[in-house]
């Protein structure tokens, strides 16, 4: 048995297309009634909930996603079962009774191979595969854990970085707050999201948190992604890696971000921006 | 007064390491201040070391210590354009080692842990008063007091300036620009090559070298402050062609520019004060005559015998007596070697080592193997001549090496 | 006075302080680690891993604003210069494991196995550690436990037993409730870490750190770590800016990214 679950419906689709490449019964836990799997728990995804409905299902592999709530369900769960533990894998292969996978470590520096012995948990993020549809045999599941919420607040004005084409991300060499408005007006001109570093989305508040892209903000991998006045610290490396083309922007040549992209413009940053929509306009 | 500690050591690369270890052993409670998040991080990495003193400190590092290879070929390259003249002197010995410094100093500091320091990294001195009948040492980290303080906190001596007992010229430096290159040597596995190459610093007054490591190389020069000033050339260009003449493809790994003292015996800073002691690079402890550059074994020297001397100050409970640190230096082989080198320290202020010899070598030699009936002393003297010289300016020039 | 405190028994809570657990990993300082022939070199030197110091921080102030006790966990390499720090900064003692190879899940029944025996009111950890970025180690420890975990705090606040916090589940922020004891992983946001005095540091040498040794069989076995490079063009493009824009747009067109 597999159990495959996320908060997130489309992390859940991405899950379920490779449970369904194992080729073995599949429950699924998730929010919506979605068909891609033999069986499917639908909750409102309540932390202690989720752990107990997964764990039940006594699996030999459990799939999760890879937001922030999903890793400590899994990594929950992965303890009930004293199971061999690997989030956020980008490569899994089944040998017998291990599985071989792929993780990025020590903040995007490295790729480790681990041999996980059965049961496993592990979690993947967004794919472009999509499962086929099933018929499922749908359970409605509710309780309430320990821990209670309080209040919600939904992230304001929410761009789903994971799935931007063009990626337009500042950072702290873009010099001010006031500043970011000249890489929004280059964003808006190339149909690109705005997005920043960790030091001006959660330290400096130039940007909203929720448009962090790194190692503890969101991986990305648009066709384009555009730095400026970003140094390109391992840990911001870590969640733009992936990305089609990089150009950077900024005045050090020797800022470790010259190592890791396909374009350095020597310049500065708002300059930069307002010749670009200049020409781009013009 | 109540002190912090017996004894606050300024710096942590490998004189004050040195310095804190022999205090420790000796019993004192030792604090290392070091402005780096680790100990060789302000370093420029690539290096060679003569062992002898460290030996000394820790009789067993050749086996513990991440030494990169025994220097066994020492050569001395002349570049005058595309024609080179080489020579290679071989011997099967472990008196010298390439080191990376990042890696050599971190492991000293943890030997320092071992013996009993405290060590404080991310730890940036800012000033330093006399108070007490001690040295009041200011820091990001608040101050601290101590009867004794050792500096060792590199080539521009911050602490001696806060003391006032210190000022800084350019004339009493060089400048060192040093990179590791990643690429894998041609020398088996224990072996490797010290290199001494002139001609190759675009006439500044200086020389370059390069030191196999295990698989990476070290290549830089030294060259003199106001030679740089002079000819306006950008000390990064300048290895760029270095590297590439030398033939060397892969990726740099680190580069650095830095201050490196140039003093000689004669113009060595105050080594002492009451209640202060200075050691390695902060008291322009180097030797490069030309042939080798050492400034390692020195610091590890100074060191080692500023801690010794700091027992021996508790015992006598009087912190000032730092007088003995200085007449101890000069019975050891720091002052020794120091002194013997003044000479060929002068000789390397004769531009003609930059401009002119490198250029005749090849010359003479040109002539000697493309026109086989000439004498040599003879196509010399001719060669000379053209840059208004004699032979005896040669002999003369070259007498200050021996 | 015994009167005062049987009506309002609020204050005898005051007088009683919260023991905090704190767990750190000292790990190999990722910004040092290099490729050389097409390894990594993973030697460098080590620190305690970044947001670890947050959740050592956190314990800090919460030992000193109720007058309990904060313990450091730590599992791994046990580094002494690092584990000072720990204690500079104001941890009252450490536990110091040492083991071979572990993974999250051994590291998780270590300190699991230390926090029963200490019954604490609450366990903190970093959000992430730099080195193998599982976010597990919180969620698991709280499993074997038996308590409530919240993750990804950036801020608590603590109200008797009771500790409300702010999640951080990018986009979504929660504001939880739960009793203690229970586990709290931080993120960076929480606070900034001290950087504790050279007399604080000379302090830190005479607490005690106590050295356990544990045996893991992990059940994720790590075969082996290579460089994760992605091949870069690096053209430099250097010059008037109007001039590189236009250099840059005609390339971006060319390559059919814009």
């Amino acid at each position: 048995m597999i159990v495959v679950f996320s908060e997130d419906g489309e992390n859940f689709k991405s899950a379920a297309a490779l449970a369904q490449s194992l080729g073995e019964e599949i429950a699924g836990v998730a929010k919506q009634e979605l068909k891609f799997t033999n069986k499917l728990y639908v909750t409102d995804f309540d932390e202690d909930v989720v752990v107990d409905i997964v764990s039940k299902e006594s699996p030999t592999l459990v799939i999760g996603g890879d937001t922030k709530r999903d890793k400590t369900v899994a990594a929950r769960v992965a303890a009930r079962l004293r199971a061999a533990y690997a989030p956020s894998v980008v490569d899994l292969k089944s040998q017998g009774d291990r599985f071989v996978v792929k993780r990025i470590g020590y903040s995007g520096v490295a790729l480790a191979t681990l041999t996980l012995s059965k049961p496993a948990v592990i979690t993947v993020g967004k794919g472009d595969s999509s499962p086929k549809e099933m018929q499922t045999q749908v359970i409605r599941q509710e309780g309430k854990g320990r821990v209670r919420v309080v209040e919600r607040r939904e992230g304001k004005g929410t761009v789903d970085l994971g799935s931007a084409k063009i990626i337009v991300s500042v950072g702290r060499g873009m010099g001010s707050k006031e500043n970011v408005k000249y890489a929004q007006e280059l964003a808006d001109a190339i149909g690109a999201a705005l997005a920043g570093s960790r030091p001006v989305t959660a330290e400096m508040g130039w940007l909203p948190e929720d448009r962090q892209v790194g190692l503890s903000g969101t991986k990305v991998k648009p066709k384009l992604y555009l730095a400026l006045g970003i140094s390109g610290q391992p840990q911001h490396l870590a969640g733009m890696k992936d990305s089609g083309l990089v150009v950077a922007v900024n005045k050090d040549k020797n800022a470790p971000i010259a190592e890791n992209c396909d374009y350095l413009v020597v310049a500065d940053t708002v300059e930069f921006c307002q010749e670009m929509v200049k020409r781009l306009k013009g | 007064m109540s002190f912090d500690a017996d004894v606050a050591v300024v710096g942590g690369g490998l004189g004050g390491l040195s310095a804190a270890i022999s205090a420790a052993k000796e019993g004192l409670s030792v604090v290392l201040l070091e402005r780096g998040a680790y100990s060789g991080s302000k370093n420029v990495s690539g290096g060679r070391i003569y062992v002898h003193s460290l030996l000394k400190l820790i009789p067993d590092a050749l086996e513990r210590a991440p030494l990169e290879r025994p220097i066994t070929r020492e050569t001395y390259e002349v570049r005058c354009g595309d024609r080179r003249v080489t020579f290679t002197f071989q011997k099967r010995n472990r008196d010298s080692f390439s080191v990376l410094r990042a890696k050599l100093d971190d492991w000293l500091s943890h030997e320092a842990e071992a013996a009993g320091v405290l060590t404080s990294f991310d730890t940036q001195v800012t000033g330093a008063r006399r108070e007490g009948g001690g040295i009041t040492v200011e820091t990001n980290r608040g101050e601290f007091k101590v009867p004794l303080v050792i500096e060792a906190d590199g080539v521009t001596a911050p602490t001696s300036r806060y003391l006032g007992i210190r000022r800084l010229t350019p004339e009493q430096f060089m400048v060192g620009v040093k990179e590791v290159v990643a690429t894998k040597p041609e020398l088996p596995e224990d072996e490797g090559e010290a290199k001494v190459v002139l001609g190759l610093t675009a006439g500044l007054k200086g020389g370059g070298f390069l030191y196999t490591n295990r698989e990476s190389v070290s290549i830089g020069f030294t060259v003199k402050v106001e030679s740089v000033q002079e000819k306006l050339v950008k000390t990064s260009e300048l290895i760029e062609d270095y590297r590439e003449s030398l033939g060397i493809e892969g990726e740099v790994l680190e580069y650095s520019a830095h201050l490196i003292p140039y003093m000689g015996y004669r113009g060595l800073p105050p080594l002492y004060a009451p209640n202060l002691m200075v050691v390695g690079d902060a008291a322009g402890m180097l030797i490069s005559d030309g042939f080798v550059i050492r400034g390692m074994d020195l610091a590890i020297g100074s060191g080692t015998i500023a801690g010794q001397v700091a027992a021996k100050l508790r015992e006598m409970n009087n912190f000032t007596r730092t007088d003995i640190y200085q007449s101890q230096l000069e019975d050891s082989f720091v002052m020794r070697d120091i002194k013997a080198a003044w000479k060929s320290f002068k000789g390397l202020s004769n531009p003609r080592f930059y401009e002119v010899y490198p250029q005749v070598i090849c010359d003479v030699l040109d002539s000697m193997f493309s026109v086989g009936d000439r004498r040599l002393l003879k196509v010399a003297q001719e060669r000379l001549r053209k840059e208004g010289l004699g032979l005896t300016s040669l002999a003369r020039d070259l007498l200050w090496f021996t | 006075m015994l009167a005062d405190l049987l009506i309002h028994p609020r204050l005898v809570r005051v007088e009683v302080g919260l023991n905090v657990v704190v767990g750190f990993k000292v790990v190999p300082d990722e910004t040092l680690i290099k490729v050389s022939s097409g390894k990594l070199d993973m030697n460098v030197a080590v620190k305690i891993s970044t947001y670890d110091k947050n959740a050592i921080e956190e314990a800090v102030r919460i030992k000193e604003s109720t007058g309990g006790k904060a313990i450091g966990v730590t599992v791994g390499n046990t580094d002494r210069k690092t584990i000072r720090e720990a204690l500079s900064m104001g941890v009252d003692e450490v536990v110091a494991i040492s083991t071979q190879y572990t993974d999250v899940l051994g590291t998780a029944t270590a300190i699991a196995e230390e926090v029963r025996s200490m019954n604490p009111d609450l366990v903190l950890f970093g959000e992430t550690t730099t080195d193998g970025s599982t976010s597990g180690l919180g969620p698991m420890v709280a499993e074997f436990w038996g308590v409530p975990v919240i993750t990804f705090a950036k801020s608590i606040k603590l109200d008797g037993k009771v500790i409300r916090a702010e999640r951080s589940l990018t986009p979504v922020v929660e504001i939880v409730e739960t009793e203690l004891p229970t586990v709290v992983t931080v993120t960076g946001e929480i606070n900034s870490p001290r950087i504790p005095t050279l007399r604080q540091i000379m302090e830190s040498s005479k607490k005690p750190v106590r050295t356990k040794e544990f045996k893991s069989s992990p059940m994720a076995s790590l075969d082996s770590v290579e460089p994760y490079l992605v091949q870069r063009k690096r053209i430099v493009l250097e010059g008037k800016t109007e001039e590189v824009v236009q250099k840059l747009i005609e390339a971006l067109r060319k390559e059919g990214a814009l």
